[in-house]
């Protein structure tokens, strides 16, 4: 498994743009603004990607596909009633047997990873269009198994990004992993070669 | 203005609707996928549409695609997390009248409503 000292660093850039813009649509949403804690890129061989998971606890999981490949995010259960609310920033949501709470997580999520679809997209001069968010509650490590199940990239490689953001008034984790195939890749890697 | 929303997130359907309907506007119909969208369009010619390009089957673009093809002559205001400049020139090109790009507050959204009318 590499690190980010392994990656190119045109690629890293693109990345962290990219969650950088994520955190940006986050603050937009959330009305307050949020601080990124960590942000690290593995290059991760698929069988190997499930023990990257930190989190022991529950987490909705909201997967988005995309040709060639696929995202992830993730944000704990404990978090989901916060962050749904300060989305929807309305009551009446709140309703027994409402989905409101996972249809509001599957569409920050949607936003997020729509912020880091546009730069790999604008980079590799490519249109992107994002699948309709699949949400599901399990452990990190399960959720992670289930990204590689999902989008079988071809290659055995999975870039992972792992980025860890805050608020003053909200406190959340939000991790978010891509599976690239060797196709995304390559035109990252060119994209990267041409900047030298 | 009339609207038909397109979106296949039911939270980001209910917040549109209040915002649209905060600033006067009525919303006549919602529709999650494609061909709920194209379908819709035609029975209810909406004067507008705000589209979303994630879709639960297909995308936005084909449903401008499928709108003109139709000869639908409802404006098309575009409402995406999607930003890319590739699928915006190709969304300018077959009629779309604006953009806004998700997350939006209200005053946003009445920007870029002004600017379609």
């Amino acid at each position: 498994m590499n690190s980010s000292e392994d990656i190119s660093p045109k690629l890293l850039k693109i990345l962290e743009t990219g969650v950088d813009r994520g955190a940006e649509r986050l603050a937009k949403i959330s009305r307050t603004n949020w601080i990124i804690q960590t942000v690290s890129v593995r290059m991760a061989e698929m069988n190997r990607i499930a023990a990257m998971a930190e989190d022991e606890g529950t987490d909705y999981g909201i997967f988005l596909s995309m040709d060639g490949g696929g995202f992830l995010v993730v944000f704990p259960e404990a978090e989901a009633k916060a962050m749904a609310s300060a989305f929807l920033a309305q009551t009446e949501w709140e309703k027994p047997g409402s989905r409101m709470e996972e249809m509001a997580l599957s569409e920050i999520a949607n936003v997020v990873a729509n912020a880091i679809a546009d730069l790999l997209a604008d980079a590799c001069g490519r249109s992107v269009f994002l699948g309709a968010p699949v949400a599901e509650r399990k452990k990190a490590g399960d959720l992670l198994q289930e990204l590689a199940k999902r989008f079988p990239a071809s290659g055995a490689q999975t870039l992972l990004v792992y980025a860890h953001m805050s608020s003053s008034s909200l406190s959340a984790d939000c991790m978010v992993a891509i599976i690239l195939d060797d196709d995304w890749q390559k035109a990252l890697l060119a994209v990267a070669e041409a900047e030298k | 203005m009339k609207f038909l929303i397109v979106d296949d997130s039911e939270a980001a359907r209910f917040m549109l609707k209040s915002m649209l309907e905060t600033l006067g506007h009525s919303v006549v119909g919602e529709a999650g996928s494609a061909e709920e969208a194209i379908a819709a369009c035609d029975k209810i010619k909406p004067e507008a549409v705000t589209l979303d390009l994630s879709l639960s089957r297909g995308n936005g673009l084909e449903v401008l695609k499928g709108l003109r093809a139709k000869g639908s002559v409802s404006k098309v205001i575009v409402i995406s997390g999607n930003s890319q400049k590739k699928v915006q020139d190709e969304l300018r090109a077959l009629g779309a009248s604006g953009f806004l790009c998700k997350p939006f507050n209200l005053e946003e959204l009445a920007a870029a409503l002004k600017e379609i009318k």
